[in-house]
């Protein structure tokens, strides 16, 4: 366990909370919230066991300059723009109210918290960095979404030489059915980018 | 030269108007004869053939990649012919009527995604490439990782349906959509016909 870490993603406001970016474009927050209490309950049980913990947030600096043209103007088009203002300050943009991890799940001081502008918690940041200097190997993945940046994180850990298993009830996407295929995918040939197991199964199997 | 906007899906690619030779290439995932062999896709094969050569008529690169050992990966369950490549040497073979001018034009990889370790990146940017556009095999494996990467590294990505496939069908699809959610998490996808109308009669 000593080189296993818990990676939660990108449990933001934004897209886990009413009032924030996915409310505001009119799509159904039931399910990524949905997994706020199993994630609190995880948490619990890794603080307890001393387990390292790291959260990501999704964001980008209030001058946009991390934000590719592209990607402003696919949310634009989608209905609200990420750097624009909606009702919990402007979208996805570093240190505004929607961009915040839900206060269930806020994190404590002695724990990484990184932020990344991309869909793959290791693109453009210090996590691959953080995660070898402690002589962590294992990642235990939560978070949402699973269809994007939680399968785009564990793609890159695998990528990297990491063990990655996802904690499948731990996980939710906008849409449950592309949370389903997503789990299909990553199960296909045997985990061809790591495991996908229930929580209390992989701690289990770690003694936490 | 540039070409007018592909019509695709969610929204017509690029976003911001029109490409050319000069700001685009080609990438053609694993096309590699064991591979191709293992699926046994012959339309996808046709499909990716025919974007192919409508591509090189026009001049727009085409970047090969290519899967060999993965000697310094854990092992990998070989229940999917992408985990199981040949030995490295017959290894990178493209299929033979596709077979690009340079052995430099092929991208070999040893991860799922076709930037883990190589010059993909770097090749790129040096020509000036900001479009993408992805075809092969598999589509959730190493087409899906590493359209993934490209467009977190800003480019603006098009996935060709027709023209890449899955060994599970219901997987090729579930990528599809998941690209498409969100007015495009990943990019746009369209149908071969549709970029090579574009290229043979439509330039502006």
């Amino acid at each position: 366990m000593t080189d296993t870490a818990l990676i939660v993603i990108d449990m933001q406001v934004d897209f886990c909370a009413p009032g924030g970016w996915v409310d505001q474009l009119g799509e159904d927050v039931s399910n990524t919230r949905a997994v706020i209490a199993p994630i609190a309950a995880l948490l619990d049980r890794c603080r307890s066991a001393g387990m390292s913990i790291v959260h990501t947030r999704e964001g980008h600096r209030p001058d946009l300059a991390d934000l590719h043209a592209n990607k402003r103007w696919r949310t634009r088009v989608h209905g609200l723009g990420i750097g624009d203002t909606g009702r919990q300050g402007r979208i996805l943009t570093r240190g505004e109210p929607g961009w915040q991890i839900v206060p269930e799940l806020s994190p404590r001081a002695d724990e990484m918290v990184i932020d990344k502008p991309g869909k793959g918690a290791f693109h453009a940041t210090a996590l691959d960095l953080l995660l070898r200097s402690r002589g962590l190997r294992h990642l235990l993945i939560a978070g949402v979404t699973t269809d994007c940046c939680v399968q785009a994180t564990m793609r890159e850990a695998a990528e990297r030489g990491y063990a990655a298993t996802l904690l499948e009830e731990c996980c939710a996407a906008v849409e449950a059915r592309n949370h389903e295929a997503t789990l299909d995918i990553l199960r296909a040939g045997g985990g061809r980018w790591g495991r996908v197991m229930r929580s209390a199964d992989a701690l289990n199997e770690l003694g936490a | 030269m540039s070409f007018r906007q592909v019509a695709a899906s969610p929204y017509a690619w690029p976003f911001d108007g029109a490409w050319s030779a000069a700001d685009t290439a080609l990438l053609a995932i694993d096309l590699q004869l064991w591979l191709m062999r293992a699926l046994a896709r012959q339309d996808v094969e046709e499909a990716a053939t025919q974007l192919i050569e409508a591509a090189r008529r026009a001049a727009v690169p085409v970047l090969f990649t290519a899967r060999i050992g993965l000697d310094d990966h854990r092992p990998i369950d070989p229940a999917l012919v992408d985990s199981r490549p040949p030995a490295s040497g017959e290894a990178s073979a493209i299929l033979p009527a596709l077979e690009p001018p340079s052995t430099f034009d092929v991208i070999e990889r040893r991860g799922w995604s076709a930037f883990t370790g190589t010059a993909l990146d770097q090749i790129l940017r040096a020509r000036g490439v900001r479009n993408l556009i992805f075809c092969g095999a598999t589509t959730d494996g190493a087409v899906h990782t590493t359209m993934r990467e490209a467009n977190d590294r800003g480019y603006e990505c098009l996935l060709v349906e027709n023209a890449c496939c899955a060994q599970v069908a219901a997987h090729h699809e579930a990528i599809l959509r998941i690209t498409r959610f969100g007015n495009g998490l990943f990019g746009t996808t369209a149908r071969v016909a549709a970029i090579v109308n574009v290229l043979e009669g439509n330039a502006q």
